[in-house]
């Protein structure tokens, strides 16, 4: 049973384009507007410092300086430690090295002269992926020569959680972040208990497939509907699989955690677990980051962890 | 009468004006001797880092423990964010979840 809540309360809100998406702050009408202008910049700083496709961002000279050291800043190795943690737990099957696979396949290229990898260059892409070549020491870190990282996985979601840390420190207690429909990260307090979301159905999009009522965390959604590229007629997206080369078979999923990076991460790697393995995993991955949620496969069947359902409504 | 009011009174506002401040520029000043041994001891009241050249990176590097601001390339800049800052008002309404990442 769901407590009721002050469906009039207003807020500012306000979008911006960044990270390639459309990224709206929503805050109680109570606060300044100008707080927004703080937020956002707080997002375009990490954009600024941290986006692989940034010239002379941290990633940016990492991927330059392949085969050698980079001196970069704490939060870079704080991500580059958590990103290898969640990639060594899926043993690969997510992985930021995998740039050169997206270039092959023509992700983020104009979409002239596209045509299928073949298969020797598809091996040749894959053997440049693997996350545990990354190396640190210290405030150094290295990539093998022929490596590419991407930050595309995570960094929006990181941006995220730096603007709910900095709305706390604030002391706003009910906002809500929704970062291009795939991080949401919302705050509450007792005035609003939770926040309503709608999930859509991955093959027709405006076809509802279930509300949320969440409070205080954040919604992660992947799905390969939403960035995909057309080579001979047929659709291919944007999430590829380390292990395969061939972009990943589940249509979407969807995690309910307490924060947008590791949210970000998890339900990117979940693109590319085969159903089988879902349920077992689901639970190990409440009890490692407390996360719930769901994925769909290439067949439509939905598979939810068992703490899912409390937040699902039908409304 | 009027008139004559008006003129006395702007004739002792422009003698006030003329003659009003005439020690004010010579009062400023000092007479006071410049202290020689105030910034005796300055290297001692701040620390001083020595800057090592890297001849692989081409670049100087600070070995001490420093704060630096943070680097934002300004040659090429580039706003990301829209210049649209039009705030709306809205309730709690359902957000929308999609899988653009």
């Amino acid at each position: 049973m769901h407590r009721e809540q002050n469906k009039s309360q207003q807020y500012h809100a306000q979008v911006r384009f960044l990270f390639h998406a459309t990224v709206k702050i929503k805050i109680p009408v109570a606060y300044s507007v100008l707080l927004l202008d703080d937020l956002f910049s707080i997002m375009e700083s990490v954009d600024y410092q941290y986006n692989s496709y940034r010239k002379n961002s941290y990633f940016d000279l990492i991927n330059r300086s392949a085969g050698s050291f980079v001196e970069v800043d704490d939060f870079t190795i704080f991500l580059l430690n958590k990103i290898k943690e969640v990639a060594s737990f899926f043993d690969g099957l997510y992985d930021i090295s995998i740039m050169p696979l997206l270039r092959l396949w023509g992700f983020y290229q104009s979409g002239e002269n596209r045509r299928l990898p073949s298969q020797e260059e598809l091996q040749a892409a894959l053997q440049k992926i693997d996350f545990r070549k990354i190396e640190l020491e210290g405030n150094k870190v290295r990539i093998q020569k022929g490596q590419e990282l991407t930050t595309g996985s995570f960094l929006k979601a990181f941006a995220v959680d730096r603007v709910v840390k900095e709305l706390k420190r604030a002391g706003v207690s009910d906002a809500l972040i929704n970062a291009g429909g795939s991080t949401i990260r919302y705050l509450n307090d007792e005035s609003h208990p939770f926040w309503d979301i709608r999930v859509y159905d991955p093959d027709v999009r405006e076809q509802l497939l279930f509300g949320l009522k969440l409070s205080n965390g954040c919604f992660s959604t992947s799905a390969q509907k939403e960035t995909r590229i057309v080579i001979d007629g047929k659709e291919y997206g944007h999430i590829l699989n380390p292990k395969t080369g061939f972009p990943a078979a589940n249509k979407q999923v969807g995690i309910v955690g307490k924060n947008a990076f590791e949210g970000d991460m998890l339900s990117t790697a979940l693109m590319n677990v085969p159903s089988e393995q879902w349920k077992p995993l689901l639970k190990q991955l409440d009890e490692r980051w407390g996360v719930s949620g769901f994925v769909i496969d290439e067949n439509r069947k939905i598979t939810f962890s068992d703490n899912f359902n409390e937040n699902m409504t039908t409304e | 009468m009027e008139v004559v009011k008006k003129i006395v009174l702007y004739l002792f506002g422009l003698f006030i004006l003329l003659f009003g401040n005439r020690k004010g520029p010579e009062s400023g000043v000092s007479t006071q001797e410049p202290n020689v041994d105030l910034n005796k001891d300055i290297e001692k009241r701040f620390h001083v880092h020595t800057l090592l050249y890297n001849t692989i990176q081409d670049r100087l590097t600070n070995p001490a423990v420093h704060f630096r601001t943070e680097r934002i390339d300004v040659g090429s800049v580039e706003k990301t964010s829209s210049p649209s800052k039009k705030t709306q008002t809205e309730t709690a309404k359902p957000e929308d979840a999609s899988g653009t990442k």
